[in-house]
């Protein structure tokens, strides 16, 4: 091996990065070969002249030192505090249940915390180049749902073969990292995009998810597609022409349905014996919340369903409750939001700006629909909801967010 | 307390300080340390001139050089230390032409930061903070 090779192995031995690695080798040896031929000039023989540019390099081993500290990998121990404060949260509302249900909600912090951390350590830019075979994995998911179903609660179909239940919502993970891996092309089509939305839309539709599944994911991609590199005047377009063939869509499907239930949120008075009873029970129960501790320990009827936990939790230890899980929220969010700004790789970014999307829409109408702001639609909160699938879900963006995050330096 | 201490700069004087004395040889060593100090401001600066227009670390080093900058003398491998750290704080970008040179310019950022340094110098917290985070740790 050449000594310009033992000074550049030398000088990258401590940096992580493999392409970190590669991209100051290339960078110094154009250097110390520009150097060199100088010296040959100058009149050194050419074994010199190499010599000559090494030394005038400087120490490797202080070189080394320093580029280690540039290209060192960040853990956001904000975003993974507050994450697992989060999670931890999550056992309160199960407190006052059998020891089962107790030890299924620590089994699923356990498996949060797992994937989070795991996810972190995973090189997001390997994904990068594979957006049509995400795509296809996800539209697979949903085709299976849709033809395969097996079971139907709530009007939902699953798919359940022994202990595993396959949803429509479990499509959403890949659709996501597809969606970044196209925006990030700067050959990606407006006509591919229309396409592949449409078609993602139709399946979504048709797999008969709940509302909310359809919602989050025709959201995400919206945003998504504000900050994508087609002019602004298509965005708007796209908005708006999408925005009434969904009602479109929606109306007649479930028309009457969905009328009736957007109708009692408006008008709840006059629904009071159907779906309008929900939003002057909430009426009630936050004119009677006092700020610290429950002003009876009356069970609330709706207990059960799990998407009222925020609801559940305030009624239980107050106000400061609520306050508490708005601030860790907006905390987590903010802090996420942030990080956007500092990210140049387009993959990265729109990796950031879905994730986070995907994420944030989840808690930020949870909180809206539990405070009596925005019609009830059935929509975990992320993290403090019951249930597996939800919480490795949102752990997996929130461990991409943070793999993305942790390479920042060198993308 | 007054009392106690009322002593204790003469007798420093007397003992401690006796045999440290602050002769012109320090003072010339001090002076020479802030230069230098005041020198890295005026590599940064121009530098951030000459990213005007893309240059490699080669090209930089040699009209660093050129201006009298003898900053990276004999340790011109530390110019892409200094380059890559204004890079991560967006002063400059890079690129890479055919996946074999990369080149530097100055980025908007890095053009707020040249007026800076031309109107008031390296006074302020921030850029003190920058400058002494961009150069070699010795």
């Amino acid at each position: 091996m050449s000594n310009k090779h033992l000074f550049l192995n030398k000088v990258t031995e401590q940096v992580k990065s493999k392409e970190a690695k590669q991209s100051i080798k290339l960078e110094m040896e154009h250097h110390i070969q520009l150097a060199k031929k100088g010296w040959i000039r100058k009149g050194l023989t050419e074994k010199e002249a190499e010599e000559k540019a090494i030394n005038e390099m400087g120490s490797p081993i202080q070189l080394g030192r320093e580029l280690s500290g540039i290209y060192r990998p960040i853990i956001d121990w904000v975003i993974v505090a507050l994450t697992v404060s989060l999670l931890m949260i999550g056992i309160l509302p199960t407190l006052s249940s059998p020891l089962l249900f107790i030890a299924q909600k620590l089994f699923m912090i356990l498996l949060g915390i797992t994937i989070v951390i795991g996810f972190m350590y995973v090189d997001y830019r390997k994904f990068a180049d594979f957006g049509y075979l995400f795509y296809l994995t996800g539209s697979l998911i949903l085709i299976t749902v849709i033809f395969f179903n097996n079971i139907t609660i709530n009007g939902m179909n699953y798919i359940k073969i022994g202990p595993i239940i396959i949803k429509g919502i479990m499509a959403i993970p890949f659709f996501l990292l597809a969606w970044a891996s196209f925006f990030s092309k700067k050959e990606f089509r407006y006509v591919s995009f229309l396409c592949l939305f449409f078609f993602s839309c139709v399946l979504f539709l048709f797999g008969f998810d709940s509302i909310s599944t359809v919602f989050i994911y025709i959201f995400t991609v919206a945003v998504m597609l504000f900050w994508s590199g087609f002019s602004k005047k298509k965005v708007f377009i796209t908005f708006g022409t999408g925005t009434i063939l969904l009602l479109w869509m929606l109306f007649i499907t479930r028309g009457s349905y969905q009328l009736n239930r957007l109708m009692a949120f408006i008008f709840p008075e006059r629904y009071a014996q159907e779906a309008g009873y929900f939003y002057l029970y909430l009426e009630k129960i936050w004119a009677n919340l006092k700020w610290i501790g429950p002003p009876d320990m009356e069970k609330l009827t709706f207990i059960n369903n799990t998407d009222t936990v925020f609801l559940q939790l305030t009624y239980q230890f107050g106000y400061v409750m609520a306050v508490i899980l708005v601030l860790l929220f907006g905390t987590l969010i903010l802090k996420m939001i942030t990080n956007v700004k500092k990210t140049k790789n387009q993959y990265a970014k729109f990796l950031l700006i879905g994730s986070i999307t995907l994420y944030s829409v989840q808690v930020i109408y949870n909180l809206g629909m539990c405070m009596g702001f925005l019609p009830v639609i059935s929509l975990s909160l992320p993290f403090i909801s019951y249930g597996v699938v939800p919480t490795v879900i949102n752990a997996l963006l929130i461990g991409l967010i943070l793999s993305v995050i942790r390479r920042k330096n060198f993308q | 307390m007054e009392k106690r201490l009322k002593n204790l700069q003469p007798g420093l004087k007397k003992t401690y300080f006796d045999h440290l004395p602050f002769t012109a040889e320090h003072r010339k060593e001090i002076m020479k340390k802030i230069q230098i100090k005041n020198k890295e401001e005026e590599i940064l600066l121009a530098a951030l001139q000459l990213l005007h227009n893309r240059k490699t670390g080669f090209e930089l080093t040699e009209l660093l050089r050129a201006r009298g900058f003898q900053k990276f003398e004999n340790q011109e491998g530390f110019i892409y230390t200094f380059l890559h750290r204004l890079e991560q704080k967006n002063i400059i970008v890079s690129e890479w032409e055919n996946n074999k040179i990369k080149y530097y310019q100055i980025d908007r950022k890095g053009k707020k930061l040249e007026k800076k340094l031309e109107t008031e110098g390296g006074r302020s917290k921030n850029i003190r903070e920058l400058i002494d985070w961009v150069y070699v740790n010795e």
